[in-house]
């Protein structure tokens, strides 16, 4: 093997040996106070989110009966329309659709 | 406390027990999330996170497996998935970089900060974390838990949900890898 060959292959072996030299990391001593925080930041972000959501709800529930309001009233005046337009030409040929049903 | 005790009192929701297994485990699953993300901040950040998950799910644990290994567990899940979740900031950023619109760099070449790590060792080390940075999720994860942490072969199989063999197998297959990239890293250097 020639020199710059062994001279690659010690630093790759020194490098994967600093894996276990790594030492160890002690922890935070006010972690679990941190953990506390952490944790009721996240049932207060829970309860704000549940808000927002019944709110939009309540408002797509409003959207919806108007929408729904609106189509039926569109919906009746059409059909008044209609008959207003039939018996307008029933009158204006001097029909009676009653009567003609009699004959 | 033992393990069986420890388990009643936190599935009762005492205070106590959760300070508790804060106390005993935090060191393990701090040193877990230094393996994967080599940067103080971010790893104490995802220690709170497992200990929230920890706390929020410790009604399913069944005792299967020891209380180590399901918080081990915990923790490596934990760290995978912000992996995954970097992965796709990285790639996002890699398609602005681009376009222009942002500088791409690797995120332990940036931001590295172990402080388990010599100052003698620092570039050295970042340089390997650089290089496990590669490897798939399986084998960093058998490479973090056996040669950083120091778990033998039936934990980390206990741990990860495989077979001894396949840990083997796992491992020597991310050294391989390890010396292959650095090999390529070292040749590039000499050119």
């Amino acid at each position: 093997m020639d020199k710059p060959r062994q001279d690659i292959e010690a630093e790759i072996e020194r490098t994967l040996s600093t894996a276990e030299d790594i030492e160890r990391v002690s922890g935070n001593p006010f972690l679990y106070t941190r953990i506390q925080e952490r944790m009721r930041q996240g049932e207060a972000r829970s309860t704000h989110r549940k808000g927002a959501v019944w709110s939009l709800a309540f408002a797509i529930l409003l959207l919806l009966i108007n929408i729904s309001s609106a189509v039926a009233y569109y919906q009746k005046s059409v059909r008044a329309d209609q008959a207003a337009g039939i018996e307008a030409i029933a009158s204006e040929y001097g029909l009676d659709a009653q009567e003609s049903w009699e004959y | 406390m033992n393990d069986q005790n420890l388990l009643t009192a936190l599935q009762t929701g005492s205070e106590q027990g959760y300070k508790e297994l804060v106390d005993l485990y935090q060191e393990k699953v701090l040193n877990i999330c230094l393996g994967y993300f080599p940067v103080y901040q971010d790893a104490e950040d995802l220690t709170q996170e497992v200990f929230v998950k920890l706390f929020e799910t410790i009604d399913n644990f069944r005792g299967e497996a020891s209380l180590s290994t399901w918080v081990y567990r915990v923790a490596v899940n934990k760290c995978l998935e912000k992996l995954r979740y970097r992965k796709r900031g990285k790639r996002m950023a890699f398609f602005q970089s681009l376009i222009g619109l942002e500088e791409h760099a690797s995120h332990v070449a940036s931001n590295f900060d172990h402080p388990g790590v010599t100052l003698e060792n620092k570039e050295r080390t970042q340089l390997l974390y650089q290089h496990i940075e590669r490897l798939s999720e399986k084998q960093r994860t058998a490479f973090i838990l056996h040669r950083m942490e120091g778990l033998s072969y039936q934990e980390v199989a206990n741990i990860m949900e495989v077979t001894v063999s396949s840990v083997e197998s796992l491992l020597f297959r991310a050294k391989q890898n390890l010396k292959k990239t650095l090999r390529h890293y070292y040749e590039k250097q000499m050119i």
